[in-house]
């Protein structure tokens, strides 16, 4: 055996159990997915009747998947641009050499060990219309059509904020100090110095950053399932909170559907993103 | 104006004293080289002339002016750091550019400071750059240059500005041997053509020898001495200085003083060694010294009074280290490779020039002679 073919057979070999858990996981799940859109149940799930492609074109044209994409995106456009900036600010803010920073430091990222449950319960709490801290601020009012979902949103910011602070807090971490120096002594003032050197040499962290967020944002659920059971009337029905919700046999070549759908949305937009900012991402040396 | 001046600069970093009451004036014009082992002190001296340390006591002045207050992108100053410190995500030009956007500039002879146009400053990044070579590299990222071509462009980038000093933290030390030798004699070129003040801070004393006009060396925080260089090759003025500088370095040897007819000499393990007459005061007899002799001054001569046994030799090409012991103590004599062969476990006479025999206090470690 040639050492070449050897090389390769033992690179394929070390590939098995990841491919394996890819496989049965991830890969077999999709494609019975995949399938399930092509059928339809019957009401008691006992029989199932060919349908083909026409369930897919009927579902992803029709209006519960695109007020589900359109709420989705709201969501998007909420959670993940205030989310990163309001990280990048604390993360600058406790980027610095004094004493006790550690402590701030800890409760900036607190928020990392609260799960997606008692970020919402907290939120449940103090947007209560009765005895909420929140209760007046009609803009994030869980009960009005048009601002429940910017209410859902608040407690994602809130409970992602941890995991944004400490991630940039790492990139700032890595900007070495005397690129920092040369720049002050170039007569650039902090600010200055913050958009010249310090942004753009933390870009790719923010552009992991802005990946893993509108992946979250997407798939969000469960803060919709506990602040407002997706109501009122609907507003805050995200397209997982709408697929979760088609589990009668009747629907749920229906709810397969969707689940394609947002897979293929999530894909074209990570993609897109990568496409997009990886031109204006600097990676270092 | 450029003359950069301490006058009784401490610095301190919590209980830890980095630069201790420092009284340094740098000329204006001079390549002033800060010498000293790492933690001397000499970084942070020269992180306080740019404004990145503060001065804890003593007074700081660039010119005229006491910077003390003066913040560091107001004090004209420029620095090549030891990284290079580039910026990564820009291109040559662009880094060489920097110091250019932010500040104003005194364009006119009498006009008041301005900003200057983009015409005017591609002028200078250009004229930068082909002072430098770096005219074909401009388009590049730093990423794509090797590391002299980094280094040039962190000069470039200091040059650009028109500081009234440049700051160099040991800006060699990243380079290999052969181009740092090529890098020293640019340096001193540039500073020959550029004719602004240099302060120059490295732990190599050959970086020192071959560039400064003057060497500052400093040591735990404290300045030993400051001369030009061969002054202070010659001249050490405490035994700090007279190991640190040399290499390989000074041979130093504990003895005791006794008077001959001839005068002054020093006795070690049964030897007597004539030495020149001590100018301050003489020593009185039987004063312990710390004997001092340059390996280059120690010549083999039958009639030599100090007799030593060969243990090994070092063939350098050019010329030989011979490592004898005298008296228990191991010296280095440097013997070109012209001279007679010795062999280990010989036993060689040893003489030198009176007038090249340094005695240092044991004590105080102060020179005597």
């Amino acid at each position: 055996m040639s050492r070449r073919l050897k090389d390769s057979l033992t690179g394929y070999a070390l590939l098995v159990p990841s491919a394996v858990i890819f496989v049965w996981f991830f890969f077999y799940p999709l494609y019975r997915l995949f399938v399930m859109g092509l059928y339809q149940q019957n009401r008691t799930g006992t029989a199932e009747r060919w349908v083909g492609f026409s369930q897919y074109s009927d579902v992803l044209t029709g209006h519960q998947f695109t007020e589900g994409v359109r709420i989705t995106f709201t969501y998007v456009l909420y959670t993940v641009p205030i989310g990163l900036v309001l990280g990048v600010l604390l993360a600058v803010a406790a980027d610095r050499r004094l004493k006790g920073i550690k402590i701030f430091q800890a409760i900036f990222s607190s928020t990392i060990a609260s799960s997606v449950a008692v970020a919402s319960v907290i939120f449940f709490v103090l947007l209560n219309p009765q005895i909420g801290y929140f209760s007046q601020i009609q803009f994030f009012s869980l009960s009005h059509t048009d601002s429940a979902l910017r209410g859902v949103a608040l407690s994602s910011i809130w409970q992602n904020l941890g995991l944004t602070f400490v991630i940039v807090l790492a990139g700032l971490q890595a900007v070495p100090d005397e690129v920092q120096e040369a720049a002050t002594l170039d007569g650039y003032g902090p600010v200055r110095r913050f958009f010249k050197v310090t942004l753009p040499l933390i870009s790719p962290t923010l552009m992991f950053l802005a990946v893993v967020l509108v992946i979250f944002a997407l798939q969000a659920f469960a803060q919709a399932d506990i602040l407002t059971l997706g109501g009122p009337l609907g507003s805050t029905e995200t397209l997982v909170f709408k697929i979760f919700n088609s589990q009668q046999p009747l629907d749920q070549g229906t709810g397969a559907v969707m689940a394609i759908g947002l897979f293929g949305i999530t894909l074209v937009v990570s993609l897109a993103q990568f496409l997009i900012l990886d031109r204006r991402v600097h990676y270092g040396n | 104006m450029s003359e950069v001046a301490f006058e009784g600069v401490t610095k301190r970093f919590g209980e830890v004293t980095a630069v201790d009451r420092l009284s340094l004036a740098v000329r204006d014009g001079e390549f002033m080289v800060l010498l000293g082992p790492s933690g001397c002190g000499k970084t942070t001296a020269l992180r306080m002339i740019a404004g990145l340390e503060t001065v804890t006591e003593g007074e700081l002045r660039i010119g005229d002016r006491v910077v003390n207050d003066v913040e560091a992108k107001d004090r004209d100053i420029a620095m090549v750091f030891q990284s290079y410190a580039l910026y990564p995500h820009m291109t040559v030009a662009k880094n060489i550019e920097s110091p250019l956007m932010a500040r104003k500039f005194a364009v006119e002879a009498h006009g008041a400071p301005r900003k200057l146009t983009g015409e005017e400053r591609t002028e200078r990044v250009e004229q930068a750059a082909e002072s430098l070579g770096l005219t074909d590299l401009l388009g590049r990222k730093p990423a794509a240059l090797s590391g002299g071509q980094r280094q040039r462009v962190a000069l470039a980038r200091a040059m650009v500005a028109r500081p009234a000093a440049f700051l160099m933290d040991e800006p060699l030390s990243n380079l290999d041997a052969k181009l740092r030798a090529q890098t020293r004699i640019e340096l001193v070129e540039l500073h020959r053509r550029l004719t602004t003040t240099f302060v120059y801070v490295t732990h190599d004393q050959v970086e020192a020898m071959t560039m400064a006009d003057r060497i500052a060396v400093m040591s735990e925080g404290r300045l030993q001495q400051v001369g030009p260089p061969q002054a202070v090759y010659d001249r050490p003025h405490n035994l700090f200085v007279a190991r640190f500088i040399g290499s390989p370095p000074m041979n130093t040897v504990p003895g005791t003083v006794v008077r001959t007819d001839g005068g002054t000499g020093v006795q070690l393990g049964g030897q007597t060694i004539d030495v020149e007459p001590v100018t301050a005061e003489p020593l009185a007899d039987a004063t312990s010294v710390i004997i001092g002799v340059r390996p280059e001054h120690l010549v083999v001569d039958p009639d030599g009074q100090a007799k030593a046994e060969v243990r090994a030799v070092e063939w350098l090409g050019h010329e030989r280290l011979v490592i004898c012991d005298l008296a228990g103590h191991q010296i280095t004599v440097r013997q070109s490779s012209g001279d007679e062969p010795v062999a280990p476990g010989e036993v060689l006479s040893l003489t030198a020039d009176p007038g090249q025999i340094h005695l240092f206090d044991p004590d105080t470690t102060e020179r005597l002679n």
